[in-house]
């Protein structure tokens, strides 16, 4: 018997959650498994204990992560509290709850809603690296094909920039060897679609994912070197194919002697 | 509810084989070629033309209609209307006998050819709705174009129209608005500015590559037709002489009503300009050769489905490291140049309206010998039994009928199309002649969408250019700064573009192993015996799309 690869199976989940909006679709999204389940609340670690000096958010986001069902009230709270410094470890432990969701479509719709109402530039946003580094942990298996796919739907700017980036971590990170081949191939083929939309801030992070992707030749033309030879710079694509003419050359000069 | 359901687990293999039978290009039914000695019951269509009629468009309860099987059992329209494509017509059922006197500059559709089959201008790869044939006649040729993933570009120029009409109604007098629509990826595809003067009065003097009324007509190189229905209707007549009424468009076009096919497709007979079937009426001979209604109804209904259900091209980087990164630099080079710009890479339905989605790729460990490729498909819905018997069922989410709160919406991101929709001018190139060789020509084009190029040559909508390097260096106008980036690379990286262009490819779904058929070199005999005799792997067992296995009943043969 054979079976679908993996690669795409469920991609259909994940659409409509930007396309959508967050919440249309969740009764559909959420069947599969664990439908029913609302996000468990995260145990108060230590990097999400109250510290001193800040008892009233930390307080309001334990009791907002002890409500997990209330994505809207977290999802609010994360972004009315971008303002205050201080109220970073309160929006790490909300973040931590939406994480906790069982159901990924959820999951991902309720994350994104977040980070899209953060009205922080992500150069400033404390915790856009764990936002992007959390998003990447989830590209493992379908989720990893589905999101793919959200990448390339997904309009709001800074939900997609930080999907984008997620990508990118993934790209530099020993978890891309999980991805499949075709899930791989998959991933190149939209990192080089979407090189050419990105802000000039997102570019460097780009160019590194396309050469752990790609190799350096895909590297260099994303960079436009190397491309009609007026640059001086040579891809390693084009010594290959002068090696390879050269030796086709010799080769055929050595048999007409 | 369910919102997807993989086809794993279905019986696959030697049993799809017996099953769904060979099949190539351009068949007849087997019912009139029975007084042929030994005739393979295997290799041509089961149905009769009548058959396939069955109970005519019926409804959701008349057992055999269209709307009927379209509902309960969706896969068999869909094989059906793949069988009605394939078909040879016969002179007794209407094919041929079409009046070619007129004005052939005001309906260049009677200089048209004639073919007895869909297949015969849409047949390559083997068995495929591709290309291949040069029929509708102009000065300058037209390429028949393939139709894979026919029912995607359907909906992409539905949907695009309602975002630009969405931004028209939303202006209010004496404002101004980019008709700019986000279609995925990041790109942007912008049709110019719209104004509005009044309540109902727009300047569209700025509007560019789309009519006025900013309905995108996605089929033919000029975007000339809206809705696959119409294109269908159309080319039965103008390229095979078959005359259908259709009383969807006959609503839609001369009564201006808004009617919903049974496909799904709304057509706005009230907004649009709908083409009008070419008969009035089913007693109308059309082409005076005594045969009235030669494409009924049901029929009509049954081909629309199947090609809104066409599958997508295939990619196929290769296997080869070496290989797939020629192919990604030649993507990105591509992309660096600026193509990408009108042939966009991936865009994004809102809502797609069909009930499953098939992805080819390269596979060599699944693929078969002829092609190497592995096609998935996948049910967007469930087919359940809602009257407790096994031959009435209906398929829960198909959009087709069932457009209520309790059948969502749902999103689809098509990847590797390459197009953006729109007309461009790519300068004198492409121009093309009228009969009457007026000073005008033709000028603008829909961008071509460039899934199958590799496997569709010749290139242009006349196919008058033979290579991709060669029709890459035709275009100029508003793609001269690309052509003219291309024209600049390096040798190698020429050959990195083409390379990637090529990977975009069509194939032959009776050719192309499966989750529905997979690769088995044992296949068992179709009638129950032993192996099959005289056939080894691969000309038996490759494996194929065979849809027979989701029918209500597979042991009833299309």
């Amino acid at each position: 018997m054979t079976t679908a690869p993996p690669s795409r199976k469920k991609r259909l989940l994940w659409l409509a959650i930007p396309v959508l909006g967050a919440g249309i679709l969740y009764g559909v999204l959420a069947s599969s498994r664990a439908s029913n389940q609302g996000p468990r609340a995260p145990a108060v670690s230590e990097a999400t204990r109250p510290e001193k000096g800040e008892p009233s958010r930390m307080s309001e986001a334990t009791k907002l992560s002890a409500k997990s069902g209330d994505t809207e009230a977290i999802v609010s709270a994360y972004a009315a509290w971008a303002k205050e410094p201080s109220a970073v470890p309160a929006r790490k432990l909300l973040l931590a709850t939406l994480l906790s969701e069982q159901d990924i479509a959820r999951k991902l719709s309720s994350l994104l809603a977040a980070v899209e109402a953060d009205p922080t530039p992500p150069e400033q946003d404390p915790l856009w690296e764990h936002v992007v580094q959390s998003l990447a942990k989830l590209w493992k298996g379908d989720a990893a094909t589905g999101g793919m796919d959200l990448v390339v739907s997904e309009k709001r700017p800074r939900a997609r920039r930080a999907l984008i980036s997620s990508f990118a971590a993934l790209a530099g990170s020993p978890a891309l060897l999980e991805l499949n081949g075709a899930q791989r191939q998959t991933l190149t083929e939209t990192m080089i679609d979407l090189a050419w939309h990105v802000p000039a801030t997102q570019r460097h992070e780009v160019t590194e994912a396309l050469r752990k992707l790609g190799g350096n030749d895909l590297a260099d033309i994303y960079q436009g070197r190397g491309v009609t030879g007026a640059d001086g710079h040579v891809l390693e694509s084009e010594v290959a194919y002068k090696a390879a003419l050269a030796d086709t050359q010799a080769k055929v000069a050595e048999g007409s002697n | 509810m369910k919102a997807t359901t993989l086809l794993t687990g279905v019986a696959l293999g030697a049993a799809a084989l017996a099953l769904g039978g060979g099949a190539g290009a351009q068949m007849r039914d087997i019912k009139e070629k029975m007084t042929l000695p030994q005739a393979n019951a295997a290799d041509g269509i089961r149905k009769n033309l009548p058959e396939q009629v069955g109970a005519g468009r019926g409804n959701l309860n008349t057992i055999g209609s269209s709307i009927y099987i379209i509902n309960r059992d969706p896969a068999r329209s869909i094989r059906r209307g793949r069988q009605l494509f394939q078909r040879k017509f016969l002179d007794t059922q209407g094919f041929s006998g079409r009046d070619r006197s007129g004005n052939i500059h005001t309906d260049p559709s009677i200089g048209a050819g004639v073919v007895d089959s869909c297949a015969g201008c849409h047949g390559r790869p083997r068995g495929s709705a591709g290309f291949g044939g040069d029929v509708f006649t102009r000065p300058d040729s037209r390429d028949a174009p393939h139709l894979f993933g026919l029912g995607l570009q359907e909906q992409l120029g539905d949907e695009i129209t309602k975002k630009l009409r969405a931004i028209r109604s939303s202006l209010a007098i004496g404002q101004t608005a980019q008709l700019t629509v986000q279609m995925g990826g990041g790109a942007t595809i912008n049709y110019g500015s719209i104004t509005r003067t009044g309540a109902t009065t727009f300047n569209t003097a700025n509007v560019v590559g789309v009519n006025p009324d900013l309905r995108v007509r996605p089929f033919f190189a000029q975007g000339g037709t809206i809705s696959i229905r119409e294109f269908l209707v159309g080319a039965f007549n103008a390229e095979m002489g078959i005359q259908g009424f259709d009383q969807d468009l006959q609503n839609a076009a001369v009564n201006n009503q808004s009617v919903t096919t049974p496909s799904g497709m709304v057509l706005s007979g009230n907004i649009d300009d709908i083409e009008a079937p070419p008969v009035p009426s089913i007693n109308e001979d059309g082409d005076g050769d005594g045969i009235a209604n030669e494409l009924p109804t049901a029929l009509i209904d049954h081909e629309e489905f199947y090609l809104l259900h066409y599958f997508k091209p295939a990619t196929a980087p290769g296997s080869d490291p070496d290989q797939i990164a020629e192919v990604n630099n030649g993507r990105a080079l591509f992309m660096g140049a600026n193509c990408g710009s009108c042939h966009v890479p991936d865009l994004t339905i809102d809502r797609d309206r069909r009930i499953a989605d098939v992805e080819t790729t390269f596979d060599a460990a699944q693929g078969n010998p002829f092609n190497r490729l592995f096609a998935s498909a996948q049910l967007f819905g469930a087919i359940v039994n809602d009257f407790g018997t096994p031959n009435i069922r209906t398929f829960e989410s198909n959009p087709a009928f069932a457009d209520s709160a309790a059948v969502p919406p749902r999103a689809f991101v098509v990847r590797n199309i390459f197009s953006d929709f729109k007309r461009h001018n790519l300068g004198p190139n492409f121009f093309e002649r009228f009969h009457d060789n007026r000073t005008a020509p033709q000028q603008l084009f829909m961008t071509e969408a460039l899934w199958g190029v590799g496997t569709s040559a010749p290139y242009g909508h006349d196919g008058r250019t033979h290579s991709i390097e060669e029709v890459i260096l035709r275009h100029g106008g508003e793609a001269q700064a690309s052509r003219d980036a291309f024209a600049a690379m390096t040798r190698a990286n020429k050959n990195q573009v083409v390379a990637f262009l090529n990977s975009l490819i069509l194939f032959g779904p009776d050719d192309t192993a499966s989750n529905l058929a997979g690769v088995n070199p044992n296949p068992p005999d179709p009638d129950g015996g032993g192996p099959i005799v005289n056939q080894g792997f691969p000309q038996a067992g490759h494996g194929a799309i065979a849809l027979t296995v989701l029918f209500n009943n597979s042991a009833d043969l299309e």
